[in-house]
């Protein structure tokens, strides 16, 4: 598989992990749905040489369903609540969690641009979107260095003074934001970045053959949810 | 001034739309316990309106808030809500916009409001748990973690519930928009970051 | 061609008498290769601006005069109109790219005004060749150094074959080896006839590229100085034209005699690349004693991820009550070095001795201060005098902390903005007033992470003073710096890691 999935199919693959994963049922053959749903990430993640990672998420997984066939059959009451919501916090939000991390490393910011502007996606939506994508990792730098300043400073993240902290974290965040998206708009604008041209992309996306069989798994999923399932549709 | 938006606008939005998402997602994750699910929308709103405040210090223009409203519902559909999020989101942003123009893009008492209002976008959050996607939702929940979670849940949301949650987050949002001025009064005044 | 006629300037937000640019009349020749220095605010900056539109299609303003580009008139034309000929490359190697791959960084420009994508890939692989960007394609903007960022920028801007590239501050992030490849780049362009122009402090890269220097002050072009002239001229020359020096060799050579090779250190393990250089002092006493006034490292690894270890120290001394300069080369872990010291980041199986002492990391973070590269993170407050007066000894009087503050802003060259918002300043300003509440902190062992970057050669001095001063008082000072005029002129120690 040497073809990258597209973009929008794994945006498609995100949205149907979190609708099954979030609402869905979960007992009888929804398992096994679910499992599927699981199993999407995984095989991404092995794709991608995340051999450590593919194997932390297996781990996970298998304690939490373990868990929760577990306690459903033998606990009741206040301690049955706590086990699942801790369980039910991870099954429902790892998986989407996950795949929300595949889609952005490994999409680049052209790819979904193009992935976008092929959808008919207006600039205006377009252009602040691929930014977000970009920001996100720029925002954990970002809070990286203020996690050391104000350590050195002696100011704690959960200091005595909620508001004094607070501040101290908004206060230098706000300054290096500004200063970034002030020098962002600048770089853009003189690298011909404008709202009303027509760009081109030198990005290859397309749908190839793995793009249909995970497609294909998604709405098989996806139906099974609308149509047994009960829950929430899309 | 030019009122079409530019390069410069668009990469404001995305970048405040990020961080102001960050801010409410990481708390929210706070919110499945199912005591705090109601109120962590104060929180969500509060810490939720500081990057809105200084979005706003960016915003002389009609439509920023209104494409923020509509990334943040797109981003809440790729969370796995109901497609209608977007329509909520979008109309969150539509009205801070109007509320922002009828501030004339710079009054603090309008900005404070559009922090609140913006944060309505949160109901797109919660809208799994109610009216017609409420029912399928707990009998799914029931069926794999058993009535005594699902009761739970069922007696802490009934459908006015959900304004209430609204209306929590709001509150969290003009409170945190309060904050905000201040901070931004002694600061990005002093600055000179606000015109 | 570019041609400035009569050009002045003021910015919105500048509400002073004099604009930031007067009287500006100036014809720059195709193939020229201009660089513009003179003291920071000087109007250099604007002046590039001026040029590819920045000013006032971005930062607003006022602007009389006629500025011709290529013989057209660059009023009326948006900034990204005039982007399809002319390149501009910024000073943050962090917040110039809009992409987070380089190959999508390189291509961007190109896809933004529709050329067609099998042109754009041919005119990538040209560049990549030409510019020897091999090992930077398809790489994460996020796991570059300053240096290769700074090499894509340049590389991103080649893709469109502009006539003209701009460059504003292009070394102030880089160290040695970085800068030497950005000349290697500048020669490349200059050799093929582009119109260059730099707005630079840092002058010794340039020395053999440059057809005309202008000494910028006060928005005013104060002197032309030609390439011949440039050619006799001596550091003390430019030290009285209060520039930086064309040749730092001069003091490159003094560095390294301070720099004395006494016994080494071990080295760090296989992977580890670092191990340190065992370093004296120039009163020739051993540093070798664990009880002596040093600092002894005896073992300190840290690694960012699993794949790399950025540190790996192993017995190294560093003396007290000194100046002492950290060098070496990019990603060597000079800075990971002194964050692990100051103790804001934790080391592995650390063992750090202060005077045969052993000191924890909590113990040294409440003794240490350190000021980033990067100061926009370490100003907390709304007014510079408060970011000084707020790490004081809190048994002095706000009174006395105030007039010591004060004391230390003045110093510092930065007495009138006292009141101001640290946000309202200027890059050069920020990194001062972050130097100056690290002295105000009273904290005996100060760390310092390249402070002179982007530092014209006034304020320069002015710093290396203050360095003086808190050895006078005491304090020990570890600088991680590049800048071999710094060095000279109030290091006392060099220590090299490898």
């Amino acid at each position: 598989m040497t073809r990258k999935l597209d973009p929008r199919t794994k945006l498609f693959l995100l949205i149907v992990i979190n609708v099954v994963m979030m609402t869905g049922k979960i007992s009888g053959v929804f398992f096994y749905v679910r499992l599927a749903m699981v199993a999407i990430p995984f095989v991404l993640m092995l794709k991608n040489k995340m051999y450590s990672g593919a194997g932390i998420y297996v781990a996970m997984y298998t304690y939490v369903f373990a868990l929760e066939g577990y306690t459903m059959e033998s606990i009741n009451g206040v301690l049955l609540i706590i086990i699942l919501f801790t369980t039910g916090m991870v099954s429902r939000f790892l998986a989407g969690g996950m795949m929300a991390y595949l889609v952005m490393k490994t999409t680049t910011v052209s790819e979904f641009v193009t992935a976008m502007e092929r959808m008919h996606v207006p600039k205006v939506i377009v252009i602040p979107f691929a930014v977000i994508f970009r920001f996100f990792p720029t925002i954990k730098e970002e809070w990286q260095d203020i996690r050391y300043a104000m350590k050195m400073r002696g100011i704690g993240a959960g200091g005595k003074n909620i508001m004094q902290t607070l501040e101290y974290v908004t206060v230098p965040m706000a300054m290096s934001v500004s200063k970034i998206a002030d020098e962002l708009s600048a770089a853009s604008m003189t690298k011909c970045l404008s709202v009303d041209g027509k760009r081109t992309h030198i990005a290859k996306v397309g749908f190839s053959w793995p793009d249909l069989i995970f497609a294909l798994c998604a709405i098989g999923a996806l139906a099974m949810h609308i149509f047994y399932g009960g829950a929430i549709t899309g | 001034m030019n009122k079409r938006l530019e390069v410069k606008d668009l990469i404001n939005i995305g970048i405040y739309t990020a961080l102001h998402f960050l801010c409410v997602f990481i708390i929210a994750m706070l919110g499945f316990i199912p005591q705090v699910l109601i109120f962590a929308g104060i929180i969500e709103g509060f810490i939720g309106a500081i990057p809105l405040m200084l979005f706003l210090t960016k915003t002389k223009k009609p439509g920023m808030l209104t494409i923020m409203g509509i990334l943040l519902g797109v981003i809440t559909v790729i969370m796995g809500r109901p497609w209608q999020s977007i329509l909520f989101a979008a109309g969150a942003g539509i009205i801070s916009d109007i509320v922002w123009k009828l501030g004339n893009y710079k009054s603090p008492k309008a900005a404070v409001v559009c922090c609140g209002t913006m944060m309505l976008w949160m109901g797109a959050m919660g809208l799994p748990l109610f009216f017609s996607f409420r029912d399928n939702y707990l009998a799914s929940l029931e069926e794999g973690y058993g009535p005594d979670y699902v009761e739970v849940i069922r007696s802490l949301t009934p459908d006015w519930m959900f304004f209430v949650m609204i209306l929590i987050a709001v509150v969290g949002g003009i409170l945190g928009g309060l904050f905000a001025k201040r901070l931004l009064h002694k600061h990005f005044e002093k600055a000179g970051m606000t015109e | 061609m570019i041609k400035f006629s009569n050009v002045s300037f003021k910015y919105v937000g500048n509400k002073t008498e004099k604009g930031n640019l007067d009287d500006i009349d100036l014809t720059i020749a195709d193939g020229e290769f201009i660089v513009l220095t003179g003291e920071s605010g000087c109007g250099k900056t604007t002046f590039t601006r001026l040029i590819n539109g920045l000013v006032p299609g971005y930062y607003h303003g006022e602007v009389t005069g006629n500025i011709e580009v290529n013989g057209e008139n660059t009023q009326g034309k948006s900034i990204a109109e005039l982007g399809r000929n002319i390149g501009s490359v910024f000073q943050n190697p962090r917040s110039q790219f809009f992409n987070v791959d380089t190959d999508s960084e390189l291509a961007f420009a190109a896809e933004n005004i529709g050329v067609d994508p099998a042109q754009i890939l041919r005119s990538m692989d040209e560049v990549t060749r030409d510019l020897d960007l091999e090992k930077l394609r398809k790489r994460s903007i996020f796991e570059l150094s300053g240096g290769e960022k700074q090499r894509i920028a340049c590389g991103s801007v080649a893709v469109m074959h502009p006539k003209t590239v701009i460059l504003d501050e292009p070394s102030s992030n880089l160290d040695r080896e970085s800068i030497e490849q950005l000349r290697t780049i500048l020669g490349i362009w200059k050799k093929e006839g582009k119109t260059v122009i730099i707005a630079e402090h840092r002058l010794y890269y340039l020395r053999d590229l440059v057809d005309r220097l202008l000494i910028m002050k006060n928005g005013k072009i104060e002197r032309i100085i030609d390439s011949d002239e440039i050619k006799r001229m001596s550091a003390d020359d430019n030290k009285k034209l209060g520039i930086r020096p064309f040749d730092e060799q001069e003091y490159i050579e003094k560095a390294k005699r301070k720099t004395e090779r006494k016994t080494a250190g071990n080295s760090g393990d296989e992977n580890g690349k670092l191990a340190a250089e065992q370093s004296g002092d120039e009163t020739g006493k051993s540093v070798a004693e664990q009880s002596g006034d040093e600092i002894f490292v005896s073992q300190m690894d840290y690694s960012y991820n699993k794949k790399e270890q950025t540190l790996a120290v192993r017995n190294l001394h560093l003396p007290l009550n000194r100046v002492v300069a950290i060098v070496g080369k990019n990603g060597v872990g000079k800075s990971t070095l002194i964050k692990a010291l100051c103790g804001i980041l934790k080391a592995r199986g650390e063992k750090v001795y202060l005077k045969g002492e052993e000191w924890k990391s909590k113990k040294r973070i409440k003794n240490c201060y350190m000021v980033f590269q990067d100061v926009n993170h370490q100003l907390f407050t709304d007014s510079v005098l408060s970011e000084l007066t707020i790490g004081m000894d809190d048994k002095l009087s706000d009174e006395k902390k105030k007039e010591e503050a004060e004391k230390i802003l003045k110093r510092l060259g930065l007495e009138e903005f006292g009141e101001s918002h640290p946000m309202a300043l200027s890059g050069g300003q920020k990194q001062r007033a972050a130097i100056a509440a690290c002295v105000a902190s009273g904290r005996d062992i100060l760390f310092l992470d390249e402070p002179t970057s982007g530092m014209d050669e006034m304020n320069m001095l002015r710093l290396a003073d203050e360095m003086k001063h808190l050895k006078e008082l005491g304090k020990s000072v570890f600088v991680v710096t590049h800048d071999y005029e710094f060095i000279d002129e109030c290091c006392d120690a060099v220590v090299e890691l490898k």
